[in-house]
């Protein structure tokens, strides 16, 4: 009993910490932005006025936000899905070969652990039409050379590109920490069974992986609907809307128009999708966890 | 204490070997009966994704060492032009100077503020607390902190700092760069001190020991893999962060990425430059990454298996 009473405290002192840590980064930020956003805020006229949800039905009335929201979601799933199945690929392939196994995978995180404003610059400068070298190795081969950046569907998909290209990684490692953990008497049963090539991916390897996809796609999904680096400098979120996503458009209100109501309450509609979509994805991992 | 070194120094080198010729028997377990077709196609994919994942990168490195204006000439110079004359440039603004220093000290402070709470957390939650439901609670609100929009955090961290007067300084960027890593690494010391046996922990505190032995002399070392993993992510990601600094900072604490960012406004003419200033600011976190490449795996890894 005593050590039970103990234990209680102990366990308030350990948890005092991040608790503070906490409240103040994401509670007292929180519920100043919902504040604001039902204000008329802005840094250069003082007197702040209560609006009520005037700023959501402004929202929620103007086109531009929809497409945003919609933007959002499609960058997401496109970027988020190639990620995951072309990670996965890799990151199995790759811890199947014996020697260079380890290089290769030092090697393909390197993107991973750039900062991606470099590599944003990186890909600007190859996706110059003038100067950048796609669109002139492009031309050797007779094909089509488009203003990637410039044109409306190719903005997004160039964006995409780019995410996939920073972030197949993060699954990859994932995915050979998956692959490392499946136990080898697995793979000797169904060796003893008979089991093809097909059939022991379909049967064997998947399965034991799905936990770990299932991690993978979480953060992904988190940080993917967040998307606002590449936008912010290769586009702007042009041409037209067609790259501004939801980040995008409620810094650009708040920052750019200086409409700091506007834009927190675009932030939190995006904190909402990323809730739900978030608590679905985490409790799928749990069921899975517990299959497993 | 010399023979301890080279006792240790051997069972490494045996650990390592052991490890080698496991991997290489599971490698041959786990690649029986695959044909040659699909061996092929195999090494095609794994060499067409090298070549994705390596040309950008080479593109960088290369202009990074052109001079003048060859970084823009058609056809491109694919070899051989290679001066420093960039990177002599880039070194000499001392913008860059101290936004690297900025970066440094506040990539540091939010990883020992996120390291140190979030192990403490951790330790809390699995070894002083039997259920699982309030546990998982707690964890989905650290998680949250990562899906917060960073306007919904700066905004209001903008007014307050301007009252706190902690607008432009670094250590206001790192209580708000906080925000951004506090989740992942939370979560994954929680999975690392769930790996560790309670009985472990349960028989220092019978024999005495008080939960904070408990934690700093048991568990704690036990946990080192998931540390260090989770301290390289806390690095990363703040050195990575550009919206909240963009938002949070003017000069007096301008980061890498922000500086270079500048760069890209102002100075695209000179494109080696540009990529010279890009090389620089991610070296630090590919070294970085590079050095922990284990732990980080072992410690992004944690949260599937377990729970």
């Amino acid at each position: 009993m005593q050590l039970a009473d103990h234990r209680r405290r102990a366990r308030r002192a350990f948890l005092a910490p991040l608790t503070i840590v906490l409240a103040v980064v994401t509670i007292v930020p929180f519920l100043y932005a919902f504040g604001l956003s039902f204000t008329n805020a802005d840094p250069v006229h003082p007197g702040v006025k209560f609006i009520g949800t005037g700023n959501y039905s402004a929202l929620f009335s103007d086109p531009q936000f929809w497409s945003a929201v919609i933007t959002t979601l499609v960058f997401t799933a496109i970027a988020v899905s190639v990620e995951l199945g072309l990670g996965a690929a890799i990151g199995i392939a790759v811890s199947r070969i014996g020697r260079g196994g380890a290089l290769l995978r030092t090697l393909f995180i390197i993107p991973l652990a750039s900062a991606p404003i470099a590599i944003i610059y990186d890909w600007q400068l190859m996706l110059n039409p003038t100067y950048g070298v796609i669109d002139y190795l492009l031309g050797l081969l007779h094909l089509p050379q488009p203003d990637w950046l410039g044109t409306g569907h190719l903005a997004l998909g160039s964006l995409i590109g780019i995410d996939i290209w920073e972030f197949t990684p993060f699954i990859i490692v994932i995915i050979a920490g998956g692959v490392a953990s499946i136990p080898l008497e697995v793979y000797e049963a169904a060796d003893v069974d008979g089991a093809s090539g097909f059939r022991r991916f379909w049967y064997v390897t998947l399965p034991f992986l799905r936990p770990y996809l299932l991690l993978a796609l979480l953060f992904r999904t988190i940080d993917a609907l967040k998307v606002f680096d590449s936008v912010a400098v290769l586009t702007s979120g042009g041409p037209g809307t067609a790259t501004t996503t939801l980040n995008y458009y409620a810094f650009r209100d708040a920052i750019t128009y200086l409409e700091f109501g506007r834009g927190t309450a675009a932030a939190l509609v995006l904190l909402v999708i990323a809730l739900i979509l978030t608590n679905i994805l985490l409790r799928s991992l749990r069921r899975s966890r517990g299959a497993l | 204490m010399t023979t301890l070194v080279t006792d240790r120094a051997r069972t490494n080198r045996g650990r390592r070997a052991t490890e080698r010729r496991e991997a290489a028997s599971r490698n041959r377990v786990v690649s029986r009966n695959r044909s040659a077709v699909s061996r092929w196609a195999r090494d095609c994919g794994l060499a067409v994704y090298s070549i994705w994942v390596l040309f950008p990168l080479y593109w960088l490195i290369k202009t990074s060492f052109n001079s003048g204006f060859v970084p823009s000439s058609l056809p491109p110079v694919w070899f051989g032009d290679f001066s420093l004359s960039a990177y002599r440039a880039a070194f000499a603004s001392p913008s860059l100077h101290s936004a690297l220093a900025h970066s440094f000290i506040v990539a540091i402070g939010v990883t020992i503020v996120a390291g140190g709470s979030g192990s403490l957390a951790g330790y809390g939650l699995t070894h002083l607390r039997r259920s699982s439901r309030a546990t998982g609670n707690y964890e989905f609100w650290v998680l949250s902190s990562r899906m917060a929009p960073p306007i919904a955090v700066a905004i209001p961290m903008f007014f307050l700092y301007t009252h706190a007067h902690l607008e432009d300084t670094l250590e206001g960027l790192t209580i708000a760069e906080v925000t951004t890593v506090v989740g992942i690494v939370t979560w994954i010391m929680i999975e690392a001190f769930r790996g560790i046996p309670m009985e472990l922990t349960e028989a220092a505190e019978v024999d005495g020991c008080s939960s904070w032995r408990a934690f700093s002399k048991v568990a704690l070392p036990l946990a080192r893999p998931g540390l260090v993993g989770a301290a390289t992510i806390a690095f990363l990601l703040t050195w990575n962060e550009f919206l909240l600094a963009l938002i949070l900072t003017d000069t007096r604490a301008q980061t890498a990425p922000l500086a270079l960012y500048q760069y890209i406004g102002y100075e695209t003419f000179n494109l080696s430059q540009l990529a010279a200033a890009s090389c620089i600011v991610l070296v630090p976190t590919v070294l970085v990454v590079a050095m922990f490449q284990k732990q980080l795996i072992t410690g992004l890894t944690f949260g599937a298996v377990r729970g």
